[in-house]
């Protein structure tokens, strides 16, 4: 056991957020954020954009942790859950619906995971002009929401590669691997190994689940 | 030795994330990187580009 790894966040501050003892960045995480047991966040800084209005707006499982400034851009409509002994290094989760990661997954360095990419639904030019224009008019200088954002899932034990995108309405199916660099548009079942943009699946593993584990991953993945 | 060479954005670009744009490329007015594309030729104005290498998905309305 390492002393220097809290157990827990500890409680919110007066201000209602979250202050992490060791943190550089002053403002904290969000009070709508909950976590489980042995999570650590090395800043809160990677809640800076996390606007979310939901209760709660963001759920982190035990001994997830978040490391290298792993961000939560969450917009007010938006949730992410993360489950249980999921490692996120220094990922981007852009939520404007729902982001669900499950146990046991590894997010390397740069992989982005959004529900929502105005440019996929076919915009105009004219019509992502008044997108930037709407940002600039904005108080906050916030991007609104401008388009239908399609809920992302990560089933369990999923590895995602360096500088990965997965892109709106994916699911990812249990246990599989996504190389780096690579760009996700449609889902991945069970168990492939995908690379490449655009992503296609190269082999299947072969896992040490049972059999009964394997039946209900293919199952679950068939109904999305 | 090294050679660098300019890069030019035009207005109304879109970037996707994780979008690399190498050396010399010049991204024409309201073109469109998806993301995670990698860019080493230029882009016409209006276009949308995917891939790695980047292709042409749809061209200027």
């Amino acid at each position: 056991m390492n002393e220097n790894i809290p157990t827990t966040i500890g409680t919110a501050g007066e201000d209602g957020r979250f202050h992490l003892e060791w943190d550089w960045y002053a403002a904290g995480i969000p009070a709508n954020v909950e976590f489980g047991r042995d999570v650590y966040i090395d800043t809160s800084y990677g809640f800076a954009a996390c606007f979310s209005e939901l209760k709660p707006g963001v759920v982190i499982g035990d001994a997830t942790g978040a490391y290298d400034r792993a961000s939560f851009v969450v917009g007010p409509a938006g949730r992410v859950r993360v489950g249980q002994y999921t490692i996120l290094n220094g990922t981007y989760l852009i939520c404007n619906n729902e982001i669900v990661i499950g146990d046991h997954c590894l997010l390397a360095w740069g992989s982005v995971i959004t529900d929502t990419w105005f440019g996929l639904n076919s915009a105009t030019r004219e019509e992502r002009g008044a997108v930037l224009r709407a940002v600039a008019a904005h108080p906050a200088r916030r991007v609104q929401p401008v388009t239908d954002a399609r809920p992302v899932k990560l089933e369990d034990n999923t590895w995602v590669g360096f500088d990965s995108v997965i892109l709106p309405g994916v699911t990812l199916g249990r246990g599989c691997i996504v190389g780096s660099k690579t760009v996700i548009y449609e889902d991945v079942p069970p168990y492939a190994v995908v690379v490449g943009d655009p992503a296609r699946i190269i082999r299947y593993l072969e896992p040490d689940d049972t059999e009964e584990q394997r039946v209900q991953a293919l199952r679950q993945y068939a109904r999305c | 030795m090294v050679e660098a060479l300019p890069v030019v954005i035009e207005d109304d670009v879109w970037i996707g994330y994780n979008a690399t744009i190498l050396k010399g490329v010049r991204v024409g007015a309201g073109a469109m990187i998806a993301p995670g594309s990698l860019v080493h030729q230029d882009v016409l104005p209006g276009v949308e580009v995917a891939g790695n290498p980047a292709r042409v998905v749809k061209t200027s309305e």
